[in-house]
């Protein structure tokens, strides 16, 4: 049976006591005294009455403290529930009550939760040591909180056995990490990916290079890279797409080996250009373990990178609307199945039965595989290409415009770096596809005349703004909620 | 998924729920478990029947 991410780490703070699992830019704490730390506290969250099948809330920013706060969690055997300490208290409250959590890990006293446990609480000192929690596969590792499109947010609870396949995947397979491995971790704690991130090397003795706290955008990320040696750190599509090709030879050249991405469609020049350092593009629902799908980057991937292959124990579909398989090179919605699949929508089971269907198609008996939402179509090479989301078509004046198909078009046009494109009901004469750039502007007939060699007539945009940059979002996808207001200063009358 | 049309509210052995289509062999290792109708029927009856999410073997376990 593959061993929990618990298991992993215990067997390495076994091993090799002596190495370094944590690092920041002041100290550092080697597995044995990672270890120490993280079991008093796990005993203190047990003698609270954490254990297998409860949930532990954690509001903390990314930091040493988050770090010890998920581990600790794990290894009392509950699943971790990691919450933005910047978010309206009212919210996080109503998250809190809605999975039950009685117990909250803080970095730093919160007036709305009087009970709460501080990570870096001076008297646990004095806790002894007990026996942890040893979660059974079955046993959910970690909750994350999903924007919903409407209402209240949805948690995704995901078991140990989804993430324990990933880690086995990721450490002998893939070689996304190496116990001489030092990982930057640069993502939100509240993104599933943080899980990978930062319980990969732990999980087989590398080390976690924890930068200050703030934002991480592009030039602070080298810094930091160089500041902690870093020979591996995740950076979000939306960045890595448009600004990898300047980035990407500076990291390789302060040391980097890997660059782990996802997140949002990788669409951008140079990704293989940076040799020896390798990118590796993985896709995947928070609902399917972090993400069942990975790509190599090489000479021969594209500008649109594929999102690669199944990982060990998964399983991935192309369906049609009747749930039929459509031959390869057609596309059709993405199905997935396996070992990754979460349990589903922690008290939605209404919502949750809706989408993790049962699995005609292989696997043991009673399997499920959800439906993933994405238009894909897998190539007779075997790699899957992401199309775009299947309620992401939209229509103008009756014709169908395919976003993705757009953006990538707006890509390749001389002077553009970076592009998203938006149905605007609100623009002069009515609704039209606007297209927000960043790059050197250059004229709205120039870019149109490009375009319109590449993409049907109704597909060329009609409006052009151009910004210094494209706005993110926390977990690092461009966000298109700040587009859909951004006013039509800029756009010339037509 | 198909929106419109009939499904029929399904289960596996592990006791987690689910829908299908009618009219669909339904696959191997679930079997009906509620009532036939409408999509929104369906989720509806989950809701208020899949009291406890954890599948079966490890609420065995526990």
């Amino acid at each position: 049976m593959t061993p929990t991410v618990c298991e992993l780490f215990e067997r390495q703070v076994r091993d090799r006591p002596d190495a370094v699992a944590v690092r920041t830019a002041d100290r550092s704490w080697t597995y044995a005294e990672f270890g120490d730390l993280t079991a008093r506290l796990a005993v203190r969250l047990r003698r609270g009455g954490a254990g297998p099948g409860s949930v532990v809330g954690l509001i903390a920013p990314r930091g040493p403290q988050a770090l010890t706060g998920i581990v600790a969690v794990l290894r009392s055997g509950a699943a971790c529930l990691p919450l933005d300490p910047a978010d309206p208290p009212l919210r996080n409250r109503e998250i809190l009550d809605d999975t039950g959590c009685d117990q909250v890990l803080v970095a730093s006293p919160a007036e709305w939760l009087p009970g709460a446990q501080l990570i870096d609480d001076p008297t646990l000192a004095d806790e002894e040591t007990g026996p942890l929690g040893a979660p059974s596969p079955l046993d959910l590792a970690y909750a994350i909180t999903t924007s919903g499109s409407t209402g209240r947010p949805k948690v995704v609870g995901v078991p140990h056995e989804g993430i324990a396949n990933l880690m086995r995947a990721s450490i002998e397979d893939l070689d996304l990490i190496r116990p001489d491995d030092v990982m930057l971790w640069t993502l939100p704690v509240t993104v599933d990916s943080t899980m990978h991130d930062v319980l990969m090397p732990l999980c087989c003795g590398g080390c976690v290079a924890v930068p200050d706290g703030g934002e991480l955008p592009a030039t602070r990320m080298l810094h930091a890279v160089r500041a902690l040696g870093a020979t591996a750190l995740e950076i979000p599509a939306a960045v890595l797409g448009p600004y990898g090709r300047s980035l990407l030879p500076r990291l390789a050249e302060a040391g980097v080996r890997l660059v782990i991405t996802g997140g949002s469609q990788l669409d951008g020049p140079g990704l293989a250009d940076a040799d020896p350092l390798v990118v590796y593009n993985g896709y995947g629902p928070t609902e399917t373990s972090v993400a069942p799908l990975w790509h190599r980057c090489d000479k021969s991937t594209p500008r649109w990178a594929p999102i690669g292959r199944p990982i060990r124990g998964t399983r991935a579909y192309v369906l049609d609307e009747e749930l039929n398989p459509v031959p390869d090179g057609a596309d059709g919605q993405l199905y997935i199945a396996g070992a990754g699949l979460a349990r589903g929508y922690l008290g939605l089971p209404g919502r949750t039965a809706a989408v993790f269907l049962p699995d005609p198609f292989g696997g043991a008996p009673g399997g499920r595989m959800y439906a993933t939402g994405d238009r894909v179509r897998r190539g007779a090479d075997g790699e899957y290409v992401f199309l775009g989301r299947v309620d992401d078509q939209i229509k103008i004046s009756g014709f169908r415009v395919e976003i993705g198909e757009v953006e990538h078009a707006l890509r390749e046009c001389p002077g553009v770096v970076d592009a998203a494109v938006l149905p605007r009901q609100d623009a002069p004469g009515g609704a039209a596809i606007v297209a927000f750039l960043a790059g050197t502007p250059c004229s709205d007939d120039e870019i149109a005349g490009h375009l319109r060699d590449r993409l049907p007539h109704h597909m060329v945009p009609r409006f052009y703004v151009w910004l210094d940059r494209l706005p993110l979002n926390r977990p690092g996808k461009i966000d298109r909620a700040a587009l859909a207001t951004i006013p039509f200063v800029n756009a010339p009358a037509t | 998924m198909f929106d419109d049309g009939e499904f029929h509210v399904v289960m596996n052995d592990e006791e987690q729920y689910s829908i299908w289509p009618v009219g669909r062999d339904i696959p191997l290792g679930w079997r009906v478990a509620g009532p036939t109708g409408p999509k929104s029927e369906c989720l509806a009856h989950i809701d208020a029947a899949w009291t406890d999410m954890r599948p079966r073997s490890l609420r065995e376990e526990a």
